[in-house]
């Protein structure tokens, strides 16, 4: 008998569920639920890699009300996505450049210690990951330390959500520890979620030493549920989505380039992520993950969340999807 | 100092001498991988009577932290059977050591959970299945790898389990050369190969004597993606599969001493060092797969030695 339920097909299809659970009157619904949740997100003009990104960063931040006091003398954990191996391919993982912008901005603002960590999901050499992406020699000349936290030292922690059956959870000693984690997404499609953005991103803390690769377990628990479940229990307290240039197609590994300019910051992840979602030209409500955040982790409606720095509608793309149904909700 | 002897020094360092054990990292919990891969590298290194004596206590450790079930958990504190069994296995078996762990550790690989890889876009039951990285999930390449590894050495290769594992690699095999993690292509799309994947792969297929067609587009993938590779993991696991095929490049020792190099300034596992030290002698190879286990008639020109 298997320790975890088989997954069913809903867990593989994004969006359905949230075509399913919020029609029209659905969304009126859990509009209602975050009737008095409000967050801010900061949509900031970054052209491209080659601009100043630390003062682009800082003004970010300061915008969302964060500066040296908010950081000073804590520890900072760093979580980029870097999940595969990506020569030539600069849509697939944060790019190295905005990983040090953060890292100095933190630094400059007295953290205590900053880090960069991650466990990717499908190489289980996680060096090879950061050579590929090019991060390895921007880590050597900031003199940034790098965990992988598929092999960290293991701490479990109730799990806070319990939508998926864990009663706890294992997380790498370095994201327990930290005191504020950084949730650094890349601005991608996903075939089976439909976005993976900063809340998704929480999936290469999970270390593979539990959770195997690609964090197996947890695809078995359901991924909205895991979503979910990680994103209250890790409890990331910023999110820097990396917008610059993003992933459309078949994210999150085999998509094409898309070039947005911009870097998306928020304290609440599922706003930011709806956020996101809405700049790639699809509807937050119809990712499953996002509608069921709505109201428990956070607002995603629209009237929600205070929006900063440049306008959605100036910048929204219409990104590509897969022509698959369960996908095609997501333009909705 | 030859870095093969700085790094046979390093792992005895890192060793908790305590316990006779590896953790993940130095200063931490001792765990299966680091503990089975640092034994066996040593075995390679100049003074064979001292590496005996620090496997077999390493072997000791292992046998300790076997579960009722038979397998071993990935780390300290997991309540999970998982593929580090596998590794057990290996060390145990390299060292010859005919006990009741050993024996254990091989019947719950035999018992383990068959699940086959979701298909692209969904399950797919008549896949053939190989092994889980976690009990109870899907099944993947590398854990499937090192379960016909280490069941071969156990005289299993003819054990329908084995056989279907083989058969898992051969579907999962990317038709441009390689393996990704598991699935080989996603909605139809072929998916990218990976080279610890196709590394552990292509030892298995070695180690069951199997020359097939995926394996020898594989070994030309392996070849041309360790050129730029220094990550030790990758590139140790690379090498092992090389020298294992008769293809190792004539360039390898130079990546070998620039890996280790590398290594010692950003990566602390014992695991990687021990993975470097097994690919740059026959020997390592030998440990991990040894000669004449099930080899068939083979081409001397191109396939398993």
């Amino acid at each position: 008998m298997n320790r975890f339920a088989r997954p069913g097909r809903r867990e593989f299809l994004t969006g359905m569920g949230g075509a399913l659970v919020l029609g029209a009157g659905g969304r009126q619904l859990a509009n209602w639920n975050e009737w008095s949740q409000r967050a801010d997100v900061v949509i900031a003009d970054a052209p491209s890699y080659d601009i100043d990104l630390e003062s682009v960063l800082k003004r970010g931040l300061a915008e969302l009300g964060l500066g040296p006091a908010w950081v000073r003398g804590k520890r900072v954990l760093l979580k980029p996505n870097l999940v595969e191996t990506s020569l030539g391919r600069p849509q697939i993982n944060t790019h190295p450049l905005v990983v040090r912008a953060a890292a100095e901005t933190f630094r400059s603002w007295g953290a205590r210690e900053v880090a960069v960590g991650e466990g990717p999901g499908h190489c289980r050499d996680a060096m090879l990951v950061v050579d590929e992406s090019g991060l390895y020699p921007i880590l050597k000349q900031s003199r940034l330390p790098f965990i992988d936290l598929n092999q960290d030292e293991i701490v479990f922690t109730p799990n806070r959500l319990r939508d998926s059956t864990l009663a706890r959870l294992a997380l790498p000693a370095a994201a327990a520890r930290a005191d504020i984690v950084v949730s650094m997404p890349k601005m991608k499609t996903h075939h089976w979620v439909g976005v993976t953005l900063a809340m998704k991103n929480l999936f290469g803390v999970m270390p593979g030493l539990v959770y195997g690769w690609p964090k197996n377990v947890l695809h078995f628990e359901g991924i909205e549920q895991s979503i979910l479940d990680i994103t209250a229990t890790v409890r990331p307290r910023l999110a820097i989505v990396d917008g610059i240039v993003g992933m459309e197609g078949d994210g999150p590994l085999m998509g094409t380039a898309r070039t947005v300019g911009v870097l998306v910051l928020g304290v609440n992840l599922p706003a930011v992520d709806a956020t996101c979602t809405r700049l790639m030209g699809l509807n937050p409500w119809r990712v499953a993950y996002l509608a069921q955040a709505s109201g428990r982790l956070g607002p995603i409606g629209e009237s929600h969340i205070r929006q900063r720095g440049e306008a959605i509608a100036s910048r929204t793309q219409d990104f590509e999807l897969l022509d698959q149904p369960s996908l095609a909700v997501l333009k909705t | 100092m030859d870095w093969r002897k700085h790094a046979c020094q390093t792992l005895k360092n890192d060793r908790d001498a305590r316990v006779g054990a590896w953790s993940g990292h130095p200063e931490s919990a001792p765990r299966v991988e680091p503990t089975a891969l640092s034994a066996l590298a040593l075995l390679c290194g100049d003074d064979p009577p001292a590496a005996r004596t620090i496997g077999r206590q390493a072997a000791d450790w292992l046998a300790s932290q076997q579960r009722a079930d038979g397998g071993l958990p990935a780390a300290l504190g997991l309540d999970a059977s998982n593929w580090p069994t596998a590794l057990a296995i290996i060390l145990w078996s390299a060292l010859e050591l005919e006990t009741e762990p050993r024996r254990k550790a091989c019947r719950r690989l035999l018992d383990a959970s068959r699940d086959a890889t979701p298909a692209a876009g969904g399950r797919s039951d008549a896949a053939p299945a190989g092994w889980p990285w976690v009990d109870g999930t899907y099944t993947w390449i590398e854990p499937t790898a090192l379960a016909i590894i280490a069941l071969g050495r156990e005289g299993k290769a003819s054990h329908r389990r084995v056989i279907e594992g083989v058969g898992m690699l051969h579907d999962r095999a990317l038709g441009k050369g390689g393996w990704n993690a598991g699935n080989k292509a996603v909605f139809g799309r072929e998916l990218r190969p990976q080279p610890t994947a196709t590394a552990l792969a292509l030892l298995a297929l070695a180690a069951h004597g199997d020359r097939s067609d995926s394996a020898g587009k594989a070994v030309d993938y392996l070849r041309t993606a360790l050129e730029h590779i220094r990550s030790a993991l990758s590139l140790g696991w690379g090498l092992i599969a090389l020298r294992a095929w008769n293809a190792y490049p004539s360039q390898a020792d130079q990546w070998l001493e620039e890996a280790h190099e590398l290594r010692a300034e950003r990566d602390h596992s014992p695991a990687s060092l021990a993975l470097l030290l097994l690919a740059s002698s026959q020997l390592g190879v030998q440990l991990l797969i040894p000669r004449g286990a099930n080899a068939p008639a083979l081409d001397p020109t191109r396939g398993p030695r």
